[in-house]
């Protein structure tokens, strides 16, 4: 280091003049970013707390899923799993806990045909900012839904004109099940088609899209046998 | 460097700077800024590495589930790492996606969940509670710490929570299960007649040109299979058994005596009286003296007596039991008295620490004293195992080094004392009837052996066998002479042509059937068994499963017409079918338990088909990088 300074007394003088010209504006920027990094950390373990405790409340909310079995739920088990799903969308509603809380509550009331409930929920979680592939898989819920309350054609749009990435063989299967509840059938047997192919090279099975196909191109096709779909049974 | 810092720390500026460097320190910790380096990463997850030792630990976990759900007919190359070492990183790069997805959610497991999950496990339970040395012993077992197995725990839950969330709420609508249910419980009514293929087969006479068409038309059903001939040399551990001398195994002995030896263990019951505070010396002196006496001269068991008298809470009512001792569990005083007692005895009043007891034996188990004769065959036999285990090694390093070097095995084998075989046969189809070990097969099929004719490096195989191969000679596939398989083909052809004229009556079955003729009365003419099966589902048992998924693919004829067609069967019979009538499944007809499996079927493809959809979706939006 080039010295520029002959002697101690030298420095200290000019270390002085620097920290009078200086000083305050020095503090100033240290207190600031003192109480920056302060404040980060607190905020961060205040998350931190937050999302601990979002999923203490959701872990109850699975265990009381997981006790009544799924779709069968006992009343009171039921209103334990709605007590909860409740408390995480209202006291944590920025978390991703509350979005998974709303998807639970859809599944609820789909299982009790309440299609109303089911399609805010949904939509709830669609006007929440959900990421990317949350968005996909709730859009193609949302649209069953709608679809099932009887308004297949806004169902269809909801469908279409996206990008759904590695989603579309779901996509393609709700859109042959709602093709059929319109009566188009070639327009289901299309859909059913590239639903089974995207299964196929997916590597994944699904024996009722499939067993949905054969029957449906049966009704259409002019040949009296239909060549064997992908098998899973083989 | 270092000297530098010494000579400008002399400095007022250098000083402000040093103090700059604490603070930050002190501020951000010193993980800020230490970095991982030194590990070894076999792949990168979004810039997140997987250490080559976790995948160790992922491939030694697999190991063991393999194990255990197959015990020991399990193939070995199974349990190769490298073949397990693939799927194994994708299983860990899948994992790693979905934690990274868990933290970008904000996800979180508190400790005390942990806690919770961990206290409540029965496998770290001694008598219904959790016991903290068992915990310990099962994790370091595991191959785990407290703080490793934690984090495994942590991420587990991580990932059930973001599955649970993302899949298990998927539903089906009532619209879809009703879709479902017209396809998957759709009904059809059958009727169908039995054409054993017997009669056909013994009508079949083939000329010699036909077996010689039919040969030639299958010729790649009837090639030889690829080997290769080798020289091998192989060395086991019987190999170098030699004998040992007496002294080596009386030296064992004296060192393995104890623990080979068990000493006598004795059941002891006691009917313990303490001194109460309120009564004096005397007066519990008086009290022993006289339960002392009713216990010897009482008839009744010492059980009961145990019951009645004994103040020790533990074991009163369980006989007065205090279990078993070798002679070391209990107090001196007492253990000099167990010792002299038989089964069933009653000792004098003995003053412990404990308070004053009376003692009996309930069982002697006697220890067993391990004399030299008996064990020295057992001995001899671990110490010349031990010694050729050591020999084995030795030699299977040399002999690493020597084929790696030379030219073919005779050379190694010579220097070593070893015996090369000659002449043996490896095929490359593992199924064969005679198939070697697969690592033996890749070995000999691999391009340096088998095309520059290397010697194979040294295999391990199972049961502590070591294995090196040259390959000699390679055999390719070639077309088996029509002698050597004359009756295969011929009853492959018979085969063939039986079913082919079978075929023909069928066609000639179904063009009257189509004309009208009814097939009972088709059936009672030609003689055959017909079947009328009415409302057939697709998981129908009574129908042959060649025939049920015909029937199910065959275009429904339209009302009051049928549809006709044949199969044949894995059981050698033609059915000729009638398809009279389709029906659709209606989800109102359905018992409860036929719809809920149906609700879980559609459910289960749903749920599969989002749970793949989103993990290659995490997959795609990855950067991935393997090493």
């Amino acid at each position: 280091m080039a010295e520029e300074f002959r002697t101690e007394e030298e420095q200290v003088e000019a270390l002085k003049k620097w920290w009078q010209d200086n000083g305050k504006s020095t503090i100033a920027v240290i207190v600031l970013a003192l109480a920056g990094s302060l404040g980060w950390q607190s905020w961060q373990q205040r998350t931190g707390e937050q999302a601990e405790a979002a999923s203490t409340v959701y872990q109850s909310m699975l265990d009381a899923i997981n006790v009544s079995g799924g779709n069968v739920a006992s009343a009171e088990q039921e209103v334990t799993v709605r007590h909860l799903a409740g408390t995480l969308k209202t006291d944590f509603s920025g978390t991703t806990y509350a979005h998974f809380a709303a998807l639970h509550l859809a599944k609820l009331a789909v299982s009790e045909e309440d299609l109303v409930t089911a399609e805010a929920e949904l939509r709830w979680v669609l006007n929440s900012g959900p990421d990317t592939d949350m968005q996909r898989v709730v859009q193609l819920r949302l649209a069953r839904v709608v679809a099932a309350a009887g308004d297949p054609d806004s169902a269809l749009s909801m469908l279409r004109g996206e990008n759904v990435g590695t989603y579309s063989a779901a996509y393609a299967e709700a859109e042959g099940d709602i093709q059929q509840q319109l009566g188009n059938l070639d327009a289901a047997v299309e859909a059913y088609r590239r639903a089974a192919a995207l299964q196929l090279d997916s590597g994944a099975t699904a024996p009722i899209l499939e067993l949905k196909l054969q029957a449906i191109a049966q009704l259409r096709e002019p040949q009296a046998t239909i060549p064997e779909l992908v098998t899973s049974e083989d | 460097m270092l000297l530098n810092i010494r000579k400008n720390i002399q400095g007022t500026m250098a000083k402000v700077i040093i103090g700059l460097i604490v603070a930050t320190f002190a501020l951000f910790g010193v993980e800020s800024i230490l970095t991982s380096g030194g590990i070894a990463y076999v792949a990168e997850v979004n810039g997140e590495g997987i250490a080559a030792s976790e995948l160790q630990q992922q491939i030694n976990q697999q190991k063991r589930r393999l194990l255990m759900s197959m015990g020991d007919n399990i193939d070995p190359a199974m349990l190769d790492d490298q073949m397990l070492a693939g799927p194994a990183l994708e299983f860990m790069i899948q994992k790693k996606l979905l934690l990274q997805q868990a933290a970008d959610y904000g996800l979180a497991v508190p400790d005390a969940t942990i806690g919770t999950i961990i206290g409540s496990m029965d496998a770290f339970k001694v008598d219904g509670r959790f016991d903290e040395t068992r915990y310990r012993m099962l994790l370091a077992e595991q191959g785990y710490s407290p703080a490793s197995f934690q984090e495994t725990l942590r991420e587990d839950l991580l990932s059930t929570q973001l599955r649970a969330g993302v899949t298990a709420s998927e539903f089906v609508t009532p619209q879809e299960l009703e879709l479902a249910a017209v396809v998957a419980e759709e009904q059809r009514d059958i009727r169908f007649l039995v054409m054993p293929l017997d009669s056909f087969r013994d009508a079949v006479s083939l000329s010699e040109d036909q077996i010689q068409q039919w040969y030639q038309a299958s010729a790649d059903r009837f090639q030889t299979s690829e080997s290769v001939m080798a020289e091998t040399i192989e060395v086991r551990a019987s190999d170098f058994l030699e004998p040992v001398s007496e002294q080596q195994v009386k030296e064992l002995f004296e060192a393995e005596k104890a623990s080979m030896q068990t000493a006598e263990r004795r059941g002891v019951a006691h009917i313990l009286l303490q001194k109460s505070e309120s009564e004096g010396e005397d007066e519990y002196q008086a009290r022993v003296a006289e339960v002392a006496a009713a216990v010897q001269s009482s008839d009744q068991t010492f059980a009961e007596l145990a019951k009645l008298y004994s103040e020790d809470l533990g074991s009163a009512n369980f006989g007065g039991e205090i279990g078993f001792t070798s002679g070391d569990s209990f107090p001196p005083e007492l253990e000099s008295v167990i010792a002299e007692l038989q089964v069933g005895e009653i000792s004098e009043a003995i003053v412990s620490d404990a308070g004053v007891h009376i003692l009996t034996v309930t069982e002697i188990q006697a220890g067993s004293e391990l004399d030299y004769a008996t064990a020295r065959v057992e001995l001899e036999q671990r110490l010349m195992q031990e010694q050729a285990a050591r020999r084995l090694i030795s030699v299977v390093e040399e002999l690493r080094d020597q084929v790696f070097n030379a030219e073919t095995l005779s050379a190694p084998a010579e220097s070593l004392g070893l015996t090369v075989n000659t002449g043996v046969e490896i095929f490359r189809d593992t199924s064969a009837a005679v198939a070697s070990d697969p690592r033996v097969v890749s070995a000999a099929f691999s391009s340096e052996v088998l095309e520059d004719r290397f010697n194979s490096e040294v295999i391990e195989l199972a049961d502590s066998r070591f294995l090196v191969l040259r390959v000699v000679e390679h055999k390719l596939p070639t077309l088996k002479s029509l002698e050597s398989v004359r009756e295969t083909v011929e009853a492959l052809a018979t085969e063939a042509a039986a079913l082919d004229a079978a075929s023909a009556a069928s066609e000639q079955v179904i063009a009257r059937l189509q004309s009208g003729d009814s097939i009972d009365g088709l059936a009672q003419e030609l003689g055959y068994e017909w079947q009328v099966e009415l409302a057939v589902k697709r998981d129908s048992r009574t129908l042959s499963p060649e025939l049920l998924r015909k029937a199910f693919t065959t275009k429904a004829p339209s009302e009051g017409q049928s549809r006709f067609d044949f199969v044949a069967t894995a059981a050698g019979d033609i059915e000729i079918f009638e398809l009279a009538r389709v029906s659709a499944g209606q989800l109102q007809a359905l018992v409860p338990v036929r719809r809920e499996r149906l609700m879980n079927q559609v459910l289960q493809d749903k749920s599969r088909t989002i749970d793949g959809s989103y993990q290659r979706s995490l997959r795609a939006e990855a950067d991935i990088v393997k090493s």
